[in-house]
């Protein structure tokens, strides 16, 4: 048995525990019989589904999670780094048995959740419900262990202890949140997800969803993309402990994915209502990588030395060495502007240069907000520089915009918006403003950071630069010899008679 | 065993190690010693490949830490200064995780278990939970489990942290065993008296450079002393000044008080009754004059002569 699971399970679902799982099911079933009787249907299938919810979607990510911060904070962390696992092993050594509690829950109110559907629907619906729901456990408990090894990472470059608190699953909900809503806005997944509660709630056979030319039954689509999202969910885990164990990365597989994804969401019929479809396409892929280029903004660590060294790779033109220190953002943030350039070279082909220049604007306050966050990043703290970043994104979005059309009209707005009426004004704006943050970040990545204390124990603190004997407590200073009283002379001729 | 050539070592905050060079010999034990701060534990770290140097070499049993950081990891044991254990386990389970983890077969690893229990004198307690133990148990099952996979080389970060007497003398022991079979050592600490029982080597750190020599042999300062032989004279009646009567007798003085003084004397036959006769003409009462053996204090004198600070004594 892999020994990262064997230890999990020794530590995690003993006898006793699995009981009180065990109980907690049966009298949430035993609640949902006593006060229905059978009268509705799905009524189980509903008890079923947030005992599943509780325990796969919500207890279990946290466990993943945990699974890696809890060693960082108990001293651990250093000892499992260093042993003969390898990184996959450890993965779903980790994922599994932190879990293993949680899915004995999950798996208990999914079957009983399925059973009902299947003898209400069929066997097939409820199959597909069955993926569905497991790609959606998946998914997000490897997400959970991927966002704890890049808590661990980001505290490691900021030198602060890591939180009890889960920024990274903050972060994980954040990036699915814009994610989400990039999707459905430019690519009519919400057709999808429509169709899949319509299908839900009345039984009623949702609208097939067109794809790549194709027809695909929606809940089908959703529990393929789904699979196939806890696919590169586990990949991504895999990837990030390969770092902890001190592999070396390189982005092809990073660059797979981000291209995957951008032809997945290409792939979506973009509508009868888009004046120019492969221009709508592209934009929802573009945003898509934009999107994934925030978020990794904010999961890099803020680490002067790997920046340093990538900088310095570059210009000596190391490959191998650029490669690998590349930042997670230059990817995404790359295809986000080639995409961006391109939409704007259909609309001028399309007879839209207003179009294409608004594009241009958008681009150009993209790349100022990245060096922004950049900027703030390196130059602060943890996670109040996350915070700090956050508020002043907000506050050059709308207090600069909202200050500019006071002072400005419609030209001062555009100083701080990407505007569709003065596209000219934000894409100058905009180039500016990304300049200056970028020399700000630049300045910042030089900068010395200030010292902090150690993140975890076991960990060396960041020392002081020049550290001084009075920083040294357990080094004394040696005694100076004691003062002489008498004059040496005197001393002697007392001595020689 | 373990080759360290140039290594330099960044933290955001600045550079903590400065291009440091030294070599550690198959079987000895070395003490690496320093002030906090020195960059003992960030030394440590890069050479169990736990952190990637930004420049330079480390190459332990002959794997480099860049190139095979999975073949250091598994060539060596490290017990970091503040470890963890899994307090829920037993200490057969925390042994048998850590062998498996570390590569132990299945069929081996209830032997490997017990011989590192044995190791540490923890066989009678393989079923208590590692939550129940004391400082010291806890330590050593630390080392235990450090040790299960049999690794040529052990890396110690201040082990004796926190422990009492007998704790540290057991742990003095444990090393002395590790030594006597064949293991390399080195172990940190910022106060020498405790390395002074079982290391063979000294490497002096301070403000992330190596000071001195590099590493220095004991043995061969012991047999050979640094600048002479070391006697420490005491009187009967106190004399302020001491230091410059001394030296006014032409004798190196090392440290002095108003009722003894430390002098270093050269090497030959003579020098010692010479300079008692010297003392005893002056006048003065002297109630004793012994010969002192070299410490590992004095290396470390030797090694940063221009030194402000010095060890604290152990508490």
């Amino acid at each position: 048995m892999n020994p990262e699971l064997q230890r999990n399970l020794w530590l995690d679902a003993t006898p006793r525990k699995l009981a009180f799982v065990a109980a907690g099911v049966a009298g949430v079933f035993a609640a949902v019989w006593l006060l229905d009787r059978g009268r509705h249907p799905y009524a189980v299938t509903f008890a079923g589904s947030m005992v599943f919810f509780a325990t796969a979607l919500a207890w279990a990510p946290r466990a993943a999670r945990a699974s890696v911060t809890d060693e960082v904070r108990a001293g651990s962390w250093d000892f499992q780094r260093l042993c003969a696992l390898t990184p996959w092993e450890m993965t779903w050594g980790k994922l599994a048995g932190a879990t293993a509690r949680s899915w004995a829950g999950a798996l208990a109110g999914l079957a009983l959740a399925a059973l009902q559907l299947a003898s209400t629907s069929s066997l097939r619906h409820a199959g597909f419900w069955v993926l569905v729901a497991l790609g959606l456990a998946v998914t997000l408990q490897a997400s959970g262990l991927a966002t704890g090894l890049i808590d661990v990472r980001r505290a490691r470059a900021s030198g602060r202890p890591l939180s009890g608190r889960a920024p990274g699953l903050l972060l994980l909900m954040l990036g699915l949140f814009s994610l989400a809503v990039l999707v459905w806005v430019r690519a009519r997944v919400g057709r999808v997800l429509g169709g899949l509660a319509l299908q839900a709630s009345t039984g009623t056979p949702a609208a097939p969803v067109w794809w790549s030319g194709h027809a695909f039954g929606p809940l089908g689509f959703a529990a393929l993309s789904l699979l196939v999202l806890a696919g590169w969910a586990l990949v991504w885990a895999w990837r990030l402990m390969r770092l902890e164990l001190q592999f070396v990365n390189a982005p092809w597989l990073w660059a797979g994915f981000l291209t995957l994804a951008g032809l997945y969401v290409l792939g979506f019929d973009p509508g009868d209502a888009a004046a120019s479809p492969r221009a709508a396409r592209l934009s929802a892929a573009a945003h898509l990588w934009a999107g994934l280029a925030y978020v990794a903004a904010f999961a890099e660590p803020a680490d002067r030395v790997r920046a340093r060294q990538f900088g310095a790779a570059l210009r000596g033109r190391q490959a191998g060495r650029m490669l690998s220190h590349l930042p997670i953002p230059a990817l995404p943030s790359l295809l986000a502007l080639v995409g961006g350039l391109l939409v704007a070279i259909l609309y001028v082909r399309g007879g839209d240069p207003g179009a294409a220049a608004a594009v241009l604007a958008t681009l150009a306050f993209f790349a100022r907000d990245l060096g922004v966050i950049a900027w703030r990043r390196f130059a602060g703290r943890g996670r109040q520089a996350d915070a700090g970043v956050l508020v002043l994104l907000l506050a050059l979005y709308l207090a600069g915009a909202g200050l500019g059309r006071v002072f400005g009209g419609l030209h001062g707005q555009a100083l701080f918006w990407p505007s569709r009426t003065l596209p000219g004004v934000s894409l100058v704006a905009g180039t500016v403003e990304a300049a200056v943050a970028w020399l700000l970040a630049g300045a910042a990545i030089a900068r010395p950071a200030a010292p902090r204390r150690a993140p975890w124990p076991g960990v060396a603190a960041a020392p002081d630069p020049e550290p001084s004997p009075a920083s040294a407590p357990s080094w004394e200073r040696r005694p100076e010899p004691p003062a002489a009283d008498i004059p040496v002379k005197e001393q002697l001729d007392r001595l020689d008679p | 065993m373990i080759d360290v050539e140039d290594l330099v070592f960044d933290y955001p905050s600045g550079r903590a190690l400065h291009g440091v060079s030294f070599v550690v010999r198959p079987g000895a034990v070395m003490a690496l010693v320093g002030p906090n701060g020195a960059g003992k534990s960030t030394l440590m770290r890069c050479i169990a490949a736990l952190e990637a140097p930004g420049a330079g070499r480390i190459s332990v049993v002959g794997l480099d830490t860049r190139r095979d950081p999975r073949g250091v990891h598994a060539a060596l044991g490290y017990l970091p200064d503040a470890f963890g254990l899994y307090d829920a386990l037993s200490v057969r389970q925390c042994l048998l995780y850590a062998a498996r983890s570390r590569g132990v077969d299945a069929i081996d690893a209830e032997a490997a278990m017990a011989t590192a229990a044995a190791e540490v004198g923890l066989g009678d307690r393989l079923n208590r939970r590692a939550g129940e133990l004391s400082r010291g148990l806890r330590q050593r099952l630390a080392i235990a489990q450090a040790v299960v996979h049999r690794p040529r080389v052990l890396l110690l970060d201040e082990p004796a942290a926190g422990l009492d007497p007998a704790a540290r003398d057991a742990l003095a022991a444990l090393i002395r065993r590790f030594a006597a079979g064949g293991m390399t050592l080195m172990v940190s600490s910022h106060l020498l008296s405790e390395l002074e029982d079982y290391c063979t080597e000294m490497l002096v750190l301070e403000d992330g450079r190596v000071r001195g020599e590099g590493v220095v042999r004991l043995a061969d300062v012991q047999a050979g002393d640094l600048q002479g032989r070391r006697v420490l004279l005491e009187l009967a009646v106190p004399v302020s000044s001491l230091a410059a009567v001394l030296a006014a007798l032409g004798l190196d003085v090392e440290q002095a008080g108003d009722m003894q003084a430390v002098v270093r004397l050269p090497e030959d036959a003579g020098a010692e009754a010479q300079a008692l006769g010297k003392l005893v003409n002056a006048g003065l009462a002297v109630r004793s004059f012994s010969p002192q053996p070299t410490t590992m204090e004095d290396v470390y004198a030797a090694a940063v002569p221009d030194a402000s600070t010095t060890l604290a004594a152990p508490p």
